[in-house]
C-alpha cells in the first residue's frame, strides 16, 4: 500500500529540485507556496502566543494585559494610508527593547567577554595549549587591526594587517567547509528520504520528464 | 574532450554526479565507523553529570529549511534528558519549533522514528513540560529567563500552576543547564541567558553556523555544542540510541569527500590548463 | 512650538523605554525590575503580531499583480492560497488540527528542506568551477577548506588520525582568532548604531530621513 504522504513529499521535493535542471513553473510553484506559508504560520503561532501571554490573562481579570494587543493594532491600520503613521509606535516599543537589550547583549557577551578571552589567562596547562591561546590573541589582535583602520597601513607595520587577512581566510575556508557539510546534511535527508520510503517511485516520473524536456528542446534546436 | 572543456564541465552534470554519489550509500550500505568528538563529548557528559531533579531548559527552535540537521541533534539530546531523572522544560523561540517539537514525538521523514514517552516513563507536567512558542527574539529570551511562567499557561492551555514540575521553574536562577537547538540568534542567547546570569549553555547549531561560535567555546560562553549532522550522530553514538543522525553519516561522508575531490580536481585542470597555455 | 507629531512621540518612547531597560540591568530594585520584566513580555506579543504588517503586504501586492495581469500572476493564486488556507485553518482550529499539521510535514517541510538543499549543489559547482588558488591568501582559504572537511567527515580518520585534531585545530585556533576580530569589530558597531537608534539620531526603523 503506497503511503500517499511519502509521494507528496517526493513531489515536493523534486519539485523544488527541478531547479537544478532549469527555471520552470513548477518549481516557482513550490517557491511561492513556501513564501506564503511561512508568513502564515508565522501568524498563527504569534496568534496563539498572544492568547495565552495576553489575552488569558484579560478574561482572568488583569486588564493591563489589553495594552499590548491594543498597541499592536496600528499594524493593521498600516494598510491604510491616513493611519499608517501610526505603525511608528509599536515599532518605537519593539525597536527601543530590542536595542536596550541588544547593547546589554553585545557589551557585556561579546566586547567584555571576547576580550577576556582573548587577553585574560595567556599561560595553560600544556605548551601547545598555550601556544594555541597566544595564537588565537595574536590572529585576533591583527584581524581586529584589518577590520578596523580603514585606511592603509604602510611599512613595516603592514604585517600587522597582513597576518589579519591571512586569520581571516582560515576563517572563511572553515566557514565555507562547515556550510558545505551543513547543507549537505540537508540533501542527505532528501536523498534518504527518497530511497527508503514510496517518495522513489517519483524518480523514474521526475526523469521522464527530463527526458521529455531534453528531446523536446533538440527537437526545437533542430527545427529551427 | 579539451582540458578547458572539462573544466568548464556543465554543472547539470556535477549534480548528476552528487546525487549519484549521495545515492552510493542507499544501495550498498557501508556502515563507515564513528567516533565522538571533544564538543559532542563535552555535551554528553554535562547533561550526564546533572544531579537528580535538576531543570533543564530545552529550547526547541528548529526549522524545516535546516531539516535533519537541528532536529536529529533535538531527538537525541531529548531522548538523553528524558532518561536521566531530571526535570526537563520545553519551549519554543522560534516559528517552526511546535511543529517540528510535535513531528519529533510522533516520528516523521525529518525526524526519524519517534520519541517514545512510555519507554521512559515520564510523566507530563511532572517530569516535563511543553510551553510553546514564545515570539520576540531576543526580548522573549530575556522575559523568559526573568519569569518563565510568563505563558501563563502550556502549549494545551493548562495553567502553569497546575502543573508540578513549574514549582522548580520560576526564573534562570532555577535552571541547571540551558540548552537551545537552533538555527539563528545564536549570540542573543549568550548574551541574555550565559553572560547575563552565568547559566550553563548547550546549543545545538547547523553546520553553516559552528565556526563564529568557536569564539564563545574558548572563552566558556558556551559550554558545549552540537555541530551539525555530525554532533547528532556522535550523541547519538553516545547515548547509545542510533537514529536519522547515524544512518546519513555515510552519505555524508562520501559527499564531503567528492567536495574535496572536486576543488582539487578543478585546481589541478585550472593550473594544467595554464601551464598547457603557457607553452 | 509646533505640536508634537508622532515620529516625534515615537522617539521620545524608544528614548525612554530604551533607557529604562538599560538603567534595570544594573539596579536590584524589585518594583523596576518587575516592570522591566512586565514591559519585556508585553513587548514579545507586540512583536509576534507585527507578522501581521508581512502578510498584509503580501496580499496586497499579490491581489494587485492578480488584478492586473501581471508577470507570473498565476502563481500569484498560489501565493495567496498558501497564505490565507492555512492561516484561517490555524486561527480557527489551531495549529494542531490535521489539516494544518499535514500542510507542514508533507508541503512546507519537504520544500522547506529542499530549499536549503539546494544550495548543496551549488556548493560542489562552485568547488570545481570556481575555487581557485591563485593567490596566497585563497591558496590559505582552500587548504583550511579542505582540512576543514577532511576533518568534518569521520572516514578520513581510518586515512590517517590527523585529519581529525587538524580540522578541530583550524576550527579552535585560525578560525576563533579571525571570528573573534568579527565579533569584537561587530559588537563596537551595533553598540554605536544602538546608542544613536536610542538617542533619536538613527531613525530608519520609522522608515525616516536620518537627522
Amino acid at each position: 500500500m503506497v503511503v500517499v504522504e511519502q509521494l507528496i513529499y517526493g513531489i515536493c521535493a523534486l519539485s523544488l529540485w527541478s531547479l537544478l535542471y532549469r527555471e520552470n513553473p513548477i518549481y516557482r510553484v513550490a517557491e511561492y507556496f513556501y513564501v506564503g506559508f511561512a508568513a502564515a504560520n508565522a501568524f498563527v503561532l504569534a496568534w496563539e502566543a498572544m492568547i495565552r501571554i495576553a489575552w488569558t490573562p484579560v478574561t482572568k481579570g488583569q486588564y493591563i494585559w489589553i495594552l499590548p494587543i491594543i498597541l499592536s493594532i496600528p499594524f493593521l491600520l498600516f494598510f491604510y494610508d491616513k493611519t499608517r503613521s501610526t505603525y511608528m509606535i509599536p515599532i518605537s516599543v519593539i525597536v527601543s527593547l530590542g536595542t536596550a537589550l541588544g547593547i546589554r547583549g553585545a557589551i557585556h557577551a561579546q566586547l567584555i567577554g571576547q576580550i577576556y578571552g582573548t587577553m585574560g589567562s595567556l599561560i595553560k596547562a600544556t605548551g601547545l595549549d598555550t601556544l594555541n591561546v597566544i595564537l588565537i590573541a595574536i590572529g585576533s589582535i591583527c584581524s581586529i587591526i584589518y577590520f578596523i583602520f580603514t585606511k592603509e597601513i604602510k611599512g613595516s607595520a603592514a604585517v600587522i594587517p597582513r597576518i589579519g587577512r591571512i586569520f581571516i581566510m582560515a576563517t572563511f575556508g572553515a566557514a565555507y567547509a562547515n556550510t558545505g557539510m551543513g547543507r549537505l546534511t540537508n540533501m542527505s535527508g532528501i536523498i534518504l528520504n527518497l530511497w527508503k520510503t514510496d517518495a522513489i517511485y517519483i524518480i523514474p516520473v521526475a526523469l521522464a520528464v527530463i527526458a521529455i524536456d531534453i528531446v523536446r528542446q533538440r527537437m526545437q534546436r533542430g527545427s529551427e | 574532450m579539451t582540458l578547458r572543456k572539462i573544466e568548464r564541465l556543465d554543472p547539470r552534470y556535477l549534480f548528476l554526479i552528487l546525487l549519484v554519489v549521495a545515492s552510493i550509500p542507499m544501495i550498498i550500505p557501508l556502515g563507515l565507523p564513528m567516533k565522538a568528538g571533544a564538543l559532542t563529548e563535552k555535551a554528553y557528559l554535562i547533561i550526564e553529570s546533572l544531579p537528580p531533579e535538576s531543570v533543564v531548559v530545552i529550547d526547541a527552535c528548529m526549522s524545516a529549511g535546516y531539516g535533519p540537521e537541528l532536529q536529529t541533534q533535538f531527538v537525541a539530546l531529548l531522548r538523553h534528558l528524558l532518561s536521566r531523572p531530571l526535570k526537563v522544560v520545553i519551549v519554543s523561540f522560534g516559528t517552526e519549533g511546535p511543529m517540528l517539537f510535535d513531528m519529533a514525538l510522533k516520528g516523521g521523514l525529518i525526524s526519524g522514528p519517534k520519541v517514545d514517552l512510555e519507554k521512559y516513563g515520564k510523566v507530563y507536567g511532572v517530569d516535563w513540560v511543553y510551553l510553546g512558542y514564545i515570539p520576540g527574539g531576543e526580548t522573549a529570551f530575556a522575559s523568559f529567563a526573568r519569569d518563565s511562567w510568563m505563558t501563563k499557561v502550556d502549549d494545551e492551555n493548562t495553567p502553569l500552576d497546575e502543573l508540578p514540575i513549574m514549582q522548580y521553574c520560576k526564573n534562570i536562577d532555577d535552571w541547571s543547564l540551558s540548552i537551545t537547538v537552533t538555527g539563528g540568534s545564536f549570540e542573543q542567547y549568550i548574551a541574555q541567558w550565559s553572560a547575563a546570569y552565568g547559566t550553563t549553555l548547550i546549543m545545538g547549531v547547523p553546520g553553516v553556523s559552528a565556526p563564529r561560535l568557536f569564539p564563545y567555546v574558548a572563552t566558556g560562553q558556551l559550554a558545549a555544542m552540537l555541530v551539525s549532522l555530525r554532533g547528532a550522530g556522535e550523541y547519538e553514538l553516545l547515548i547509545k540510541q542510533p537514529g536519522l543522525g547515524a544512518q546519513l553519516m555515510d552519505i555524508l561522508n562520501l559527499t564531503q569527500l567528492l567536495i574535496v575531490l572536486s576543488v582539487i580536481i578543478g585546481n589541478i585542470l585550472y593550473f594544467a590548463g595554464r601551464l598547457g597555455g603557457q607553452k | 512650538m509646533r505640536a508634537l507629531s508622532l515620529r516625534d512621540i515615537a522617539i521620545m518612547i524608544t528614548f525612554v523605554l530604551g533607557f529604562f531597560i538599560i538603567f534595570e540591568y544594573f539596579v536590584k530594585w524589585p518594583e523596576v525590575n518587575t516592570m522591566a520584566s512586565n514591559i519585556t513580555q508585553a513587548c514579545t506579543v507586540i512583536a509576534g503580531l507585527a507578522t501581521i504588517v508581512g502578510v498584509g503586504n503580501l496580499t496586497r501586492i499579490h491581489i494587485r499583480n492578480l488584478t492586473r495581469r501581471g508577470p507570473n500572476y498565476l502563481h500569484s493564486i498560489v501565493l495567496l492560497c498558501a497564505i490565507w488556507i492555512p492561516l484561517v485553518i490555524g486561527i480557527m482550529y489551531t495549529r494542531k488540527t490535521p489539516s494544518y499539521v499535514y500542510l507542514y510535514n508533507n508541503v512546507y517541510g519537504p520544500i522547506s528542506n529542499a530549499f536549503f538543499a539546494v544550495l548543496a549543489f551549488y556548493i560542489l559547482s562552485g568547488a570545481y568551477r570556481a575555487f581557485r588558488a591563485r593567490t596566497f591568501d585563497s591558496f590559505i582559504l582552500m587548504l583550511a577548506a579542505i582540512l576543514v572537511f577532511l576533518g568534518n567527515a569521520p572516514v578520513t580518520g581510518n586515512l590517517w588520525a590527523g585529519f581529525d585534531p587538524l580540522g578541530s585545530w583550524i576550527l579552535n585556533v585560525p578560525n576563533t582568532a579571525g571570528y573573534r576580530g568579527v565579533i569584537i569589530g561587530t559588537a563596537i558597531g551595533q553598540t554605536v548604531l544602538a546608542v544613536r537608534v536610542l538617542l533619536g539620531r538613527e531613525l530608519g526603523y520609522l522608515a525616516q530621513k536620518r537627522e
